[in-house]
């Protein structure tokens, strides 16, 4: 039996946050997107459905797989444990809230929420937020179980109850690793990983799985304190063209390019 | 104040881990000169972290500052450092005010910057990934972590394949002329037609995220905070928002033209030139001007 | 002998000159179907006959020469603007048709203060005639989700609604006059007056023909003032949709116009709120003048305070939601690559009924899906547009295409649902249809939602389009199955 946890977060839509309301953030001093629609994290997203092409591929094998899903925070993340457990995530547990500012702390109670569990031959989880962007609670987790960690994975396959096959990418290099568990995996941009959608089938042969609610943690506070938020103004005097003519708006660029040198 | 920055070798060409370690430098006051360098050397194409980890550690047990490179090496080795030598622990830093303790790094998708209170030292911060500063970085190392070809796998990896080692020049980052083209194109067809105007052109090829996540471009196209870092003469922005996290792959150009059928995008604001229209007919008029 | 595909490009050529008449390979593929078939749009099939050519007007003349051409020929014409269509209005169902595209008449020709109208060619999209209007503190109170891509001569054919329209109505309310072309190339024009009484209501010929009667090419449309500044938003969290229904009478019975009065049920809000925790949505705008807006709210207020557990929701949530509802071509191409990586695909069918039904519609349909669609991944919907007498509900559903190759998705999984909605829609006295149109999709119950009234509709396509050449297949089917109707 393969072991594996997936951890995830839910944050809002940054795509759909306007210039105006990060100014209204700055100026408050805090960074209310209550009101933004919510989605997984998207390299989550991705860990997600590598994780189940993983037990299809494990099951074809003959090997078996129980998955577990944990996150921190309501709305969205309850639902997203529901869908999860409908696509057949045995666990699906709520532990205590995430830092966006603070990564360690953040691994620490995930950290801590593993070592409170059975052991876990993998531990997966996307390797950026959206919000903190830091890429660091993956290797605090990994730190913090005194378990290696590998960045950047691109896929990852069976090999037997104890080793898998991982492809990641390193500074420019294309690499495939043999390796035994237990491992976290930090898993970065994948083309075409969206989610599968659970039938509502299974969906109500799921609806009486519970969230497990952890609130115990015995980590300590880390020492990086955030003091302040600043907006980011990116301006340059613009020149604007009607471009709804194209042989006009084309003509324009060319202009340009002949001026900078970059055609004749 | 003891401050090291280190460096990997392994890699033939190391200006752009050493512009970026001098950009913070600068950006921190620090003078290049007082930065002892550590290089990890070895005729090996790749390492484990683990190996350099312990050695890094005791090298630099006394230091204040650990600066490293934006790079996914440096990212981790940061953080990684910092665990171990109790330290504070910060990525993609853009500043840092020492008089203060503070840390400046961008969050929220590069939209905004936090900027934080270090704790215990030493301070283990790589640096974002964008900025660069063109002094190099002394050549004399400190300090030299040779990787053996025993080292290179850790205990836990019985097999390693290297598919693809990283050309030496992308095309994308030392490109003068780049054709980035984002989600505004309605589908992949649109985006070839894109690129053979760049063909045309001499124009390097570029695509925001959601293009290449959508697999209308490869991923190694991908320019952008978390992508390709560019620098070219001339930047043409096709039906791209211009969100923070790509333009950050594209605000060193000297010159940015945007196209797009939204007057309102972030990006026009951003560009030196910005046309409103839609961006597929206008390059293949701009095709058609530039074939004669 | 029929005409030939080459023999049509080469009469429109001479009638409106080369650069008018695109036969592109991709865009007639495009140009054969619209959203209706969202699969295969995905999936880049076509499985509709493809147009022998796409013919950008730009003119009336154009148009009416267009058709008299086509008239002559006996070759079919789908009009068409902003190509947001989704039932299949716009699909060339015959052999050769052409498609006539009106998105160059795009000029704003006279904005009128005193009499509060804006006339406009049929080409001019919606959001910029908006944006305009906006500029003069006006509005035209019209604001379907399609709004970023539809354009004024589709809105009016296809009896469009916006989401404010329990203040402002539908199109039919807004629209004051008409430039229409018939089949032949005759032009009529309806003048403008605020009200008439000089015989039947002729612009109603027009209004919702979906192409099958005429050529819309130019509207005038009412104006109002613009006041944002007074719009007070209001959202609740309610146990049950028939207590939701319910409250919606009330406001609507009592004489309240709030622009906006939407319900939710639970999977609908799930998907639309992060904060709904199980519970049906609630949501309520009211817009005008700062005294009407402050009295209408007041009065929901009241009336949903009588609703059991009904829970406040923080208004300036419900603003920004509002504020982000619209669809572009960003999200339609976001979608698409959703759709083609996880093969999940979610679509709408909105009828309507009276209040005394409505919930009747409503249970039957989601017990019904439910029972008999398979791959189903959701099933929810909301109301949107109430009435003195009535309501619309929103169905909204989504299903994993299995097993099926994507020429088939149409008849195993999207008609079945349309089929079941229908059904229920006229067993219990309900629309088939409440602003989206009959298109080509639910073109084929119509003879039971017309039923002894469908000889109105019949006689009025023999009178104006004898020769049977304006979009055909829309509203009256042309290839029907009796057997299985549902099977096209």
């Amino acid at each position: 039996m393969i072991t594996i946890t997936n951890c995830f977060k839910v944050e809002p839509d940054l795509d759909k946050v306007s210039e105006e309301e990060w100014r209204i953030c700055e100026a408050k001093g805090e960074i209310d997107l209550s009101y933004i629609k919510s989605r997984i994290n998207l390299q989550d997203e991705s860990a997600l459905e590598l994780t189940l092409r993983f037990r299809e591929h494990a099951a074809s094998e003959g090997l078996n797989c129980r998955l577990s899903a944990v996150s921190a925070g309501d709305g969205k993340v309850t639902s997203t444990l529901q869908t999860l457990a409908a696509l057949g995530f045995t666990r699906t547990d709520r532990t205590l809230k995430f830092d966006d500012f603070n990564p360690e702390i953040t691994g620490e109670v995930l950290a801590d929420y593993l070592s409170n569990n059975d052991r876990q031959d993998l531990i997966i989880c996307g390797g950026q937020s959206g919000c903190g962007s830091s890429r660091a609670v993956p290797l605090y987790i990994a730190y913090k179980l005194n378990i290696p960690c590998i960045i950047n994975v691109k896929d990852f396959v069976p090999v037997d109850n104890d080793h898998i096959r991982v492809s990641y990418v390193m500074d420019g290099m294309e690499i495939t690793d043999t390796v035994k568990m237990p491992v976290v995996l930090a898993v970065g941009d994948v083309q075409q990983t969206y989610l599968r959608v659970p039938t509502l089938k299974q969906r109500m042969e799921a609806a009486n799985r519970k969230i497990e609610e952890y609130d115990e943690n015995s980590a300590t506070p880390s020492e990086l304190k955030l003091k302040k938020l600043r907006f980011v103004e990116q301006k340059r005097e613009s020149e604007l063209i009607d471009g709804s003519n194209p042989v006009k708006g084309a003509a324009a660029i060319y202009e340009r390019l002949k001026r900078e040198g970059m055609v004749e | 104040m003891v401050v090291y920055a280190i460096i990997n070798s392994c890699v033939r060409n190391t200006s752009t881990q050493e512009a970026n370690v001098a950009a913070l430098a600068k950006a921190a006051g620090i003078d290049i000169g007082d930065i002892k360098i550590v290089r990890i050397s070895g005729n090996v194409q790749y390492f484990d972290i683990e190996y350099v980890l312990r050695s890094a550690a005791v090298i630099c047990a006394d230091a204040d500052i650990i600066m490293l490179p934006g790079n996914q090496t440096g990212s981790r080795m940061a953080i990684e450092l910092s665990c171990i030598l109790n330290g504070s622990g910060v990525t993609g830093a853009v500043d840092i005010d020492i008089e203060s303790e503070t840390v400046s790094r961008k969050v929220f998708a590069g939209n905004m910057v936090a900027d934080y209170q270090l704790g215990s030292k030493p301070w283990c911060i790589s640096v974002d990934p964008t900025i660069e500063e063109e002094t190099p970085l002394q050549r004399k190392a400190w300090a030299e972590i040779v990787i053996s070809e025993k080292s290179v796998r850790g205990d836990f990896c019985s097999e390693r394949v290297i598919h693809k080692v990283k050309q030496e020049s992308n095309g994308l980052s030392d490109g003068e002329l780049i054709l980035a083209c984002g989600q505004g194109f309605n589908n992949k067809s649109q985006v070839e037609g894109a690129r053979d105007t760049a063909k045309t052109m001499g124009a390097q090829m570029g695509a925001s995220r959601p293009v290449v996540m959508s697999a209308w471009s490869d991923l190694n196209t991908l320019v952008g905070v978390s992508g390709n870092i560019t620098r070219p003469k001339v930047c043409i922005a096709a039906a791209v928002s211009g969100a923070p996290a790509f333009f950050a792959g594209i605000e060193k150009s000297n010159v940015i033209i945007a196209i797009n059928s939204d007057e309102n995008a972030p990006i026009m604001k951003k560009s030196d030139l910005a046309v409103v229209g839609d961006a597929t007919v206008i390059l293949e008029e701009l095709k058609h001007l530039i074939e004669g | 002998m029929a005409i030939t595909r080459e023999e049509i490009v080469a009469e429109l050529k001479k009638i409106v000159g080369e650069e008018q008449v695109v036969t592109d390979e991709q865009v007639l593929k495009e140009s054969s179907r619209d959203r209706y078939r969202k699969y295969e749009q995905c999936m880049g099939v076509y499985t509709q006959p493809i147009p022998a050519a796409v013919v950008f007007a730009e003119s009336t003349d154009d148009i009416a020469a267009i058709l008299k051409f086509a008239n002559d020929n006996g070759v079919n014409c789908v009009a068409r603007t902003g190509q947001s269509a989704i039932e299949g209005g716009l699909e060339t169902a015959k052999e050769n048709s052409i498609v006539v595209d009106g998105t160059r008449m795009n000029k704003i020709i006279d904005v009128n203060e005193t009499n509060m109208q804006v006339t406009c060619q049929c080409g001019v999209p919606l959001e910029v005639l908006e944006d305009k209007l906006r500029e003069r503190g006006l509005t035209t109170g019209h604001s379907p989700q399609s709004k970023p891509l539809a354009q004024m001569g589709g809105l009016v054919a296809t009896r469009s609604i916006g989401q404010f329209s329990t203040l402002y109505g539908g199109i039919e309310d807004m629209i004051v006059g008409l430039e229409v072309v018939f089949p032949g190339g005759r032009v009529c024009r309806i003048k403008n007056v605020p009200r008439r009484s000089v015989g039947p209501d002729i612009r109603h010929i027009v209004l919702g023909n979906e192409g099958a009667l005429c050529y819309i090419t130019e509207v005038t449309v009412k104006v109002f003032k613009y006041q944002p500044e007074n719009n007070i938003y209001m959202g609740y969290k309610v146990n049950t949709m028939s207590e939701g229904f319910k409250a919606l009478r009330r406001v609507m019975i009592d004489g309240y116009k709030p622009s906006v009065a939407r319900l939710y049920d639970v999977q609908d809000s799930e998907m639309h709120f992060d904060w709904a925790d199980g519970k049906c949505v609630l949501i309520f705008m009211a817009e005008g003048p700062a005294a009407i807006t402050k009295a209408t709210a007041e009065g929901i207020k009241e009336i949903v305070a009588e609703i059991d557990n009904a829970e406040a929701v923080d208004p300036l949530i419900i603003e920004k939601w509002f504020n982000r509802l619209n669809w572009g071509p960003a999200q339609i191409a976001e979608e698409r690559e959703e759709i083609i990586a996880t093969k999940n695909i979610g679509i709408t069918t909105e009828i309507s009924g009276c209040w005394d039904c409505i919930n009747d519609i409503y249970d039957e349909v989601i017990d019904r899906i439910i029972k008999e669609v398979p791959d189903l991944t959701m099933i929810g919907g909301h109301t949107s547009h109430s009435y003195q007498n009535g309501t619309n509900v929103y169905f909204t559903y989504y299903y994993n295409v299995v097993d099926c190759a994507p020429e088939d998705e149409i008849n195993k999984y999207h008609n079945l649902i349309n089929k079941i909605i229908c059904e229920s829609a006229v067993k219990f006295g309900g629309s088939i249809s409440h602003h989206h149109g009959l298109g080509k999709a639910r073109a084929h119950m119509v003879w039971e939602e017309y039923g002894t009234s469908f000889y109105m509709l019949e006689t009025l396509k023999r009178a104006f389009d004898p020769n049977g050449i304006m979009n055909m297949g829309t509203l009256i089917p042309i290839k029907h199955d009796y057997d299985n109707p549902w099977h096209f």
